[in-house]
């Protein structure tokens, strides 16, 4: 028979009241590891169906309809930057299309992440469950259309005839980048967000300030040089422009340079983890 | 040892006075120091939970039964004290966590299964057994907004009793559904009972906890005020709802 033991004090007045040895806290998350003997996957992907199923509900369309929306603004944009503003940029739909799909992961991913806790407020003040699962489930949900919209990009390469050559190796290094960087954001910001709801409309902004930003539309070579560290700086730009490198062009990233994004996304992730870890324990007295 | 043991826990919420309902007044209010109503929930509990036992917790609304509740399942963290548990355990705090009317029947207890963490092996069996003791087998891939509020919570309690942990942590949601359907459940209870599982039952069903519970606890102002045979303790409860009320507003179960 497994013992669980949680031991908790505060430097509260209660405390001496109660005349008890204060002094130490566990870690509540370690306690909710050894209490339930099940896996968590199985409910990761419950939640994150859920999601999927509702968002396509009442549509005749259903689940085309993610497939809809990437494309339409594609060809808007496509329409309008290389028919329109005549931006001289080779296989620029491929070039495109990939900028626009893993910055749409980026930002559906993020954005529900942040919203997660929130959204599963009524499971998660009722049930005891590791609370980063509802986050992961999030990322999942968003990573479902992401998948699709990878196949769309699939064809579109196809069809361009864009060959795919050893470089592309390159984007798995690439995707776990991306994805490690927009949940180490949701880890971090989504207890944040429980307490201040500013959190929110803040990354709305944000989301939509780096959509500009960030080098989708247009090539960091178009950017003038003094003005190039914001592109350095940016994570989600450096993942975009190197995955543009091996996946359109076929030419292998700087060594460094991939090195650098890596290093980059895991130490977000890494310090998303840890704040959400230090924040978890306590987030379910405010939802 | 004891399923549970609850040593000098205290809880207290701090509910901020927010009266701030212009732009002008919120822009001010950062200046000043906020100002909370300090909701002294638990004062000092101590209690003891044998295996096997089926306890019940009674008292007015606000008397901490349901923050004990939450304690227990480690869902609120303390503010001094232990909690000891031995064995697993299952909250059931509120029936049909995560049920969405867009989904079906099937799709729905797949979902609140996993919530309730059963393993993954056994989820389909689970799940059509719950159906099926919900006796809506006709209705398995019909949407949930199309069942009726019982047939509902019915679907709730049936997957909810499919857990086999060695506690049961219950809050109000005992005998829920038509007559016979409630029927079911109460028999479901003896048989938890013979089964030897340790459950909390939360109730103000007075006569649900004399006809189950062999310990009952009655909890006034956040302190176990007594504690023992049913009847006795729920005498004690009685005349506690006699005089006049006390200043202490009620705050959530």
């Amino acid at each position: 028979m497994a013992i669980n033991e949680r031991q908790h004090s505060d430097e509260r007045d209660a405390l001496r009241e109660a005349g008890l040895p204060g002094g130490w806290r566990r870690d509540d998350s370690t306690w909710l590891r050894s209490r339930r003997r099940s896996n968590y996957g199985s409910l990761i992907l419950q939640f994150a169906l859920k999601d999927f199923k509702i968002r396509y509900t009442h549509s005749v369309l259903g689940y085309t309809w993610s497939v809809i929306n990437p494309v339409i603004f594609f060809v808007l944009y496509y329409v309008v930057f290389s028919i329109f503003m005549r931006f001289d940029i080779p296989k620029y739909p491929a070039f495109l299309l990939l900028s626009v799909v893993m910055y749409n992961f980026f930002s559906e991913g993020s954005a529900k992440g942040t919203g997660a806790l929130l959204a599963r407020a009524d499971v998660l003040s009722k049930m005891v469950l590791p609370r980063e699962v509802v986050v992961y489930a999030a990322l999942l949900s968003a990573g479902l259309t992401f998948v699709i919209n990878l196949a769309v990009l699939i064809g579109l390469l196809w069809f361009t005839g864009v060959d795919l050559g050893p470089p592309a190796l390159c984007f798995i290094v690439l995707l776990v980048d991306l994805v490690a960087l927009t949940l180490g954001m949701s880890l971090f910001l989504a207890p944040i967000y429980v307490r201040f709801r500013d959190i929110g409309y803040l990354w709305n902004i944000v989301l939509q300030v780096g959509f500009w930003v960030t080098p989708i539309l247009y090539s960091e070579l178009m950017i003038p040089e003094r003005w190039r560290w914001i592109v350095w700086w940016n994570p989600i730009a450096r993942i975009i422009s190197d995955s543009r490198r091996v996946v359109v062009y076929g030419v292998w990233p700087g060594a460094r340079g991939l090195l650098i994004t890596t290093m980059y996304s895991l130490g977000i992730c890494i310090l998303g983890a840890a704040v959400f870890r230090r924040l978890q324990a306590r987030v379910v007295e405010y939802l | 040892m004891a399923a549970i043991e609850v040593r000098g826990v205290y809880k207290t919420f701090r509910i901020p006075h927010e009266v701030h309902t212009t732009l002008t007044e919120r822009v001010l209010a950062l200046f000043r120091s906020i100002s909370y109503e300090r909701f002294e929930a638990l004062c000092g509990v101590d209690l003891r939970i044998e295996p096997g036992a089926f306890v019940g917790i009674i008292g007015r609304n606000g008397s901490g039964k349901s923050t004990l509740l939450k304690v227990m399942a480690g869902l609120l963290i303390p503010d001094a004290g232990t909690v000891r548990v031995s064995g697993s355990m299952c909250e059931l705090l509120e029936l049909g966590l995560g049920f969405s009317p867009e989904l079906t029947v099937r799709e729905n207890v797949t979902l609140y299964a996993s919530i309730l963490g059963y393993p993954r092996r056994q989820l389909a069996a689970r799940v059509k057994q719950a159906i099926k003791f919900a006796e809506l087998d006709r209705f398995r891939d019909a949407k949930l907004k199309n069942l009726s509020t019982g047939m509902c919570m019915r679907l709730g309690f049936a997957t909810a009793l499919q857990a086999d942990s060695d506690i049961l942590l219950l809050d109000e949601i005992l005998a829920v559904g038509d007559a016979e359907f409630q029927q079911k459940c109460l028999g479901t209870f003896v048989e938890l009972k013979q089964q030897r599982k340790t459950i909390v039952l939360v109730s103000h069903d007075l006569d649900q906890v004399r006809r189950f519970c062999d310990d009952v606890v009655l909890f006034d102002a956040g302190r176990v005020v007594a504690r023992g045979a049913p009847e006795a303790v729920i005498e004690r409860y009685l005349q506690l709802l006699v005089p006049s009320p006390s200043p202490r507003q009620a705050m959530g179960g």
